[in-house]
């Protein structure tokens, strides 16, 4: 048995890699079909599920001549719904016009449409940024991204399209205006700071706190950062970072 | 036990994605069990600190200013753990990354017996050290974890036995 366990992992490994041969990969397809319990999910939406855009979604999308609704799309493996549906498969951290140099945004899928050439776009609301002097008892410990957002989401719609998401992220309820954002990804680094003024290291190095700061030019390469500690005073930097930014 | 209580409320009200694995809703109670180590790993870098953090964290109030203080502290040497596990269970690894670990699972350790004079020091915490070493070596932790292995001792002790061996 132990055998057939590390062979079928094996298997699976070969299968999984992109250089396996296309037919090997059709074989699993079948198989799946075949044997699998769970169904397989497709994506695509049959010629009579599209209907004239619904009343509340005019003034969101781009006028079409027919759109379907869905309650749920599978994208790159990860099942993404409509908060109806599934709330915390709605809850998404999502890059703007697909823009990786600005840090994602928390927002609540609303509703999943698919115009008639089959293409996914998520109607979303905002999660609103907490207002201005609101106390974020996350914000210390940088290497757990979560953050106090407001419970409110944004009254206007959006429209997301399916790449420009980076993860979900996990949503608890503070208290009745404060909701805390957890970013889910286990993969990117989470860019929740930028530069800041002096004053504020300071601040933060005597109230005894790690903090990381991350330069916005060089967002993307996301692993350069800088390391506050506070005990003996110093800055210590973990990878070497541009000198006109290590300014204490 | 207001701080289990407030655990239990944030496993039971924290909206989170099918993908992540349900833990027990009664944790901490005898009839919830202990946790398995999948279970122990959402713990840790969802429900606890969000929990902890709002109990203890800026803004909260105490009786004293000692108390809150001492809580504090607690919270700061727990989240140093937190931020470890999170750090080491990324998908990906880089050198920064390992080293952060490092820095926290150092100083976690260093402050243990003195936040925790009952806790003694085990093997395990050794162990943890020489991750870095691992992540280092042979890169995000999903590729060498052990997982796989208990999915297999899972798989056979469900086999159907006549409980004799051999």
């Amino acid at each position: 048995m132990l055998s057939a366990f590390s062979r079928a992992a094996k298997l699976k490994q070969w299968i999984a890699r992109p250089d396996c041969p296309a037919f090997l990969k059709e074989c699993k397809r079948y198989f799946d079909k075949a044997f699998s319990t769970t169904p397989e999910d497709s994506n695509h939406v049959a010629d009579s599920a599209f209907r004239t855009v619904p009343p509340e979604l005019r003034a969101t999308i781009p006028a079409g001549p027919k759109v379907a609704v869905r309650a749920r799309h599978l994208h790159d493996g990860v099942v993404f719904s409509r908060s109806k549906t599934h709330v915390g498969n709605s809850l998404i951290m999502y890059y703007p016009d697909g823009n990786r140099r600005d840090p994602p945004i928390p927002a609540e899928i609303e509703n999943i449409v698919v115009g008639m050439d089959q293409r996914y776009t998520y109607v979303v609301r905002r999660q609103l940024p907490a207002p201005p002097g609101t106390v974020d008892p996350f914000a210390p410990y940088l290497h757990f991204p979560a953050k106090v957002f407001s419970s409110k989401i944004s009254s206007t719609l959006e429209t997301v399209s399916p790449e420009w998401v980076m993860s979900h992220y996990a949503r608890w309820k503070l208290d009745k205006d404060r909701v805390v954002v957890l970013n889910l990804s286990r993969v990117r680094k989470v860019l929740r700071y930028t530069l800041e003024p002096l004053s504020s290291f300071h601040r933060i190095n005597s109230a005894g706190i790690a903090r990381e700061i991350v330069q916005p030019t060089v967002l993307r390469s996301s692993t350069i950062f800088v390391f506050l500690v506070s005990q003996n005073r110093t800055v210590r930097s973990m990878v070497p970072t541009s000198p006109t930014y290590l300014v204490p | 036990m207001e701080v289990m209580d407030r655990i239990q409320e944030v496993i039971r009200n924290t909206d989170t994605p099918s993908w992540v694995e349900s833990v027990p809703r009664n944790f901490g109670d005898p009839a919830a069990g202990s946790l398995k180590a999948d279970e122990w790993r959402t713990m840790t870098t969802i429900y606890l600190p969000i929990a902890l953090i709002s109990m203890w964290g800026e803004g909260t109030t105490h009786a004293t200013p000692e108390r809150a203080s001492f809580l504090r502290q607690v919270l700061d040497h727990t989240m140093d753990l937190v931020c470890a596990v999170y750090l080491a269970g990324m998908r990906t690894s880089t050198e920064a990354r390992t080293s952060a670990y490092l820095y926290y699972i150092k100083s976690w350790l260093s402050k243990l017996q003195t936040l925790h004079p009952e806790s003694t020091l085990r093997t395990n915490a050794h162990m943890a050290i020489h991750v870095a070493d691992f992540l280092r070596l042979f890169g995000p932790i999903r590729s060498w974890w052990c997982f796989p292995f208990e999915r297999l001792v899972g798989q056979l002790q469900r086999l159907p036995t006549n409980s004799k061996f051999g």
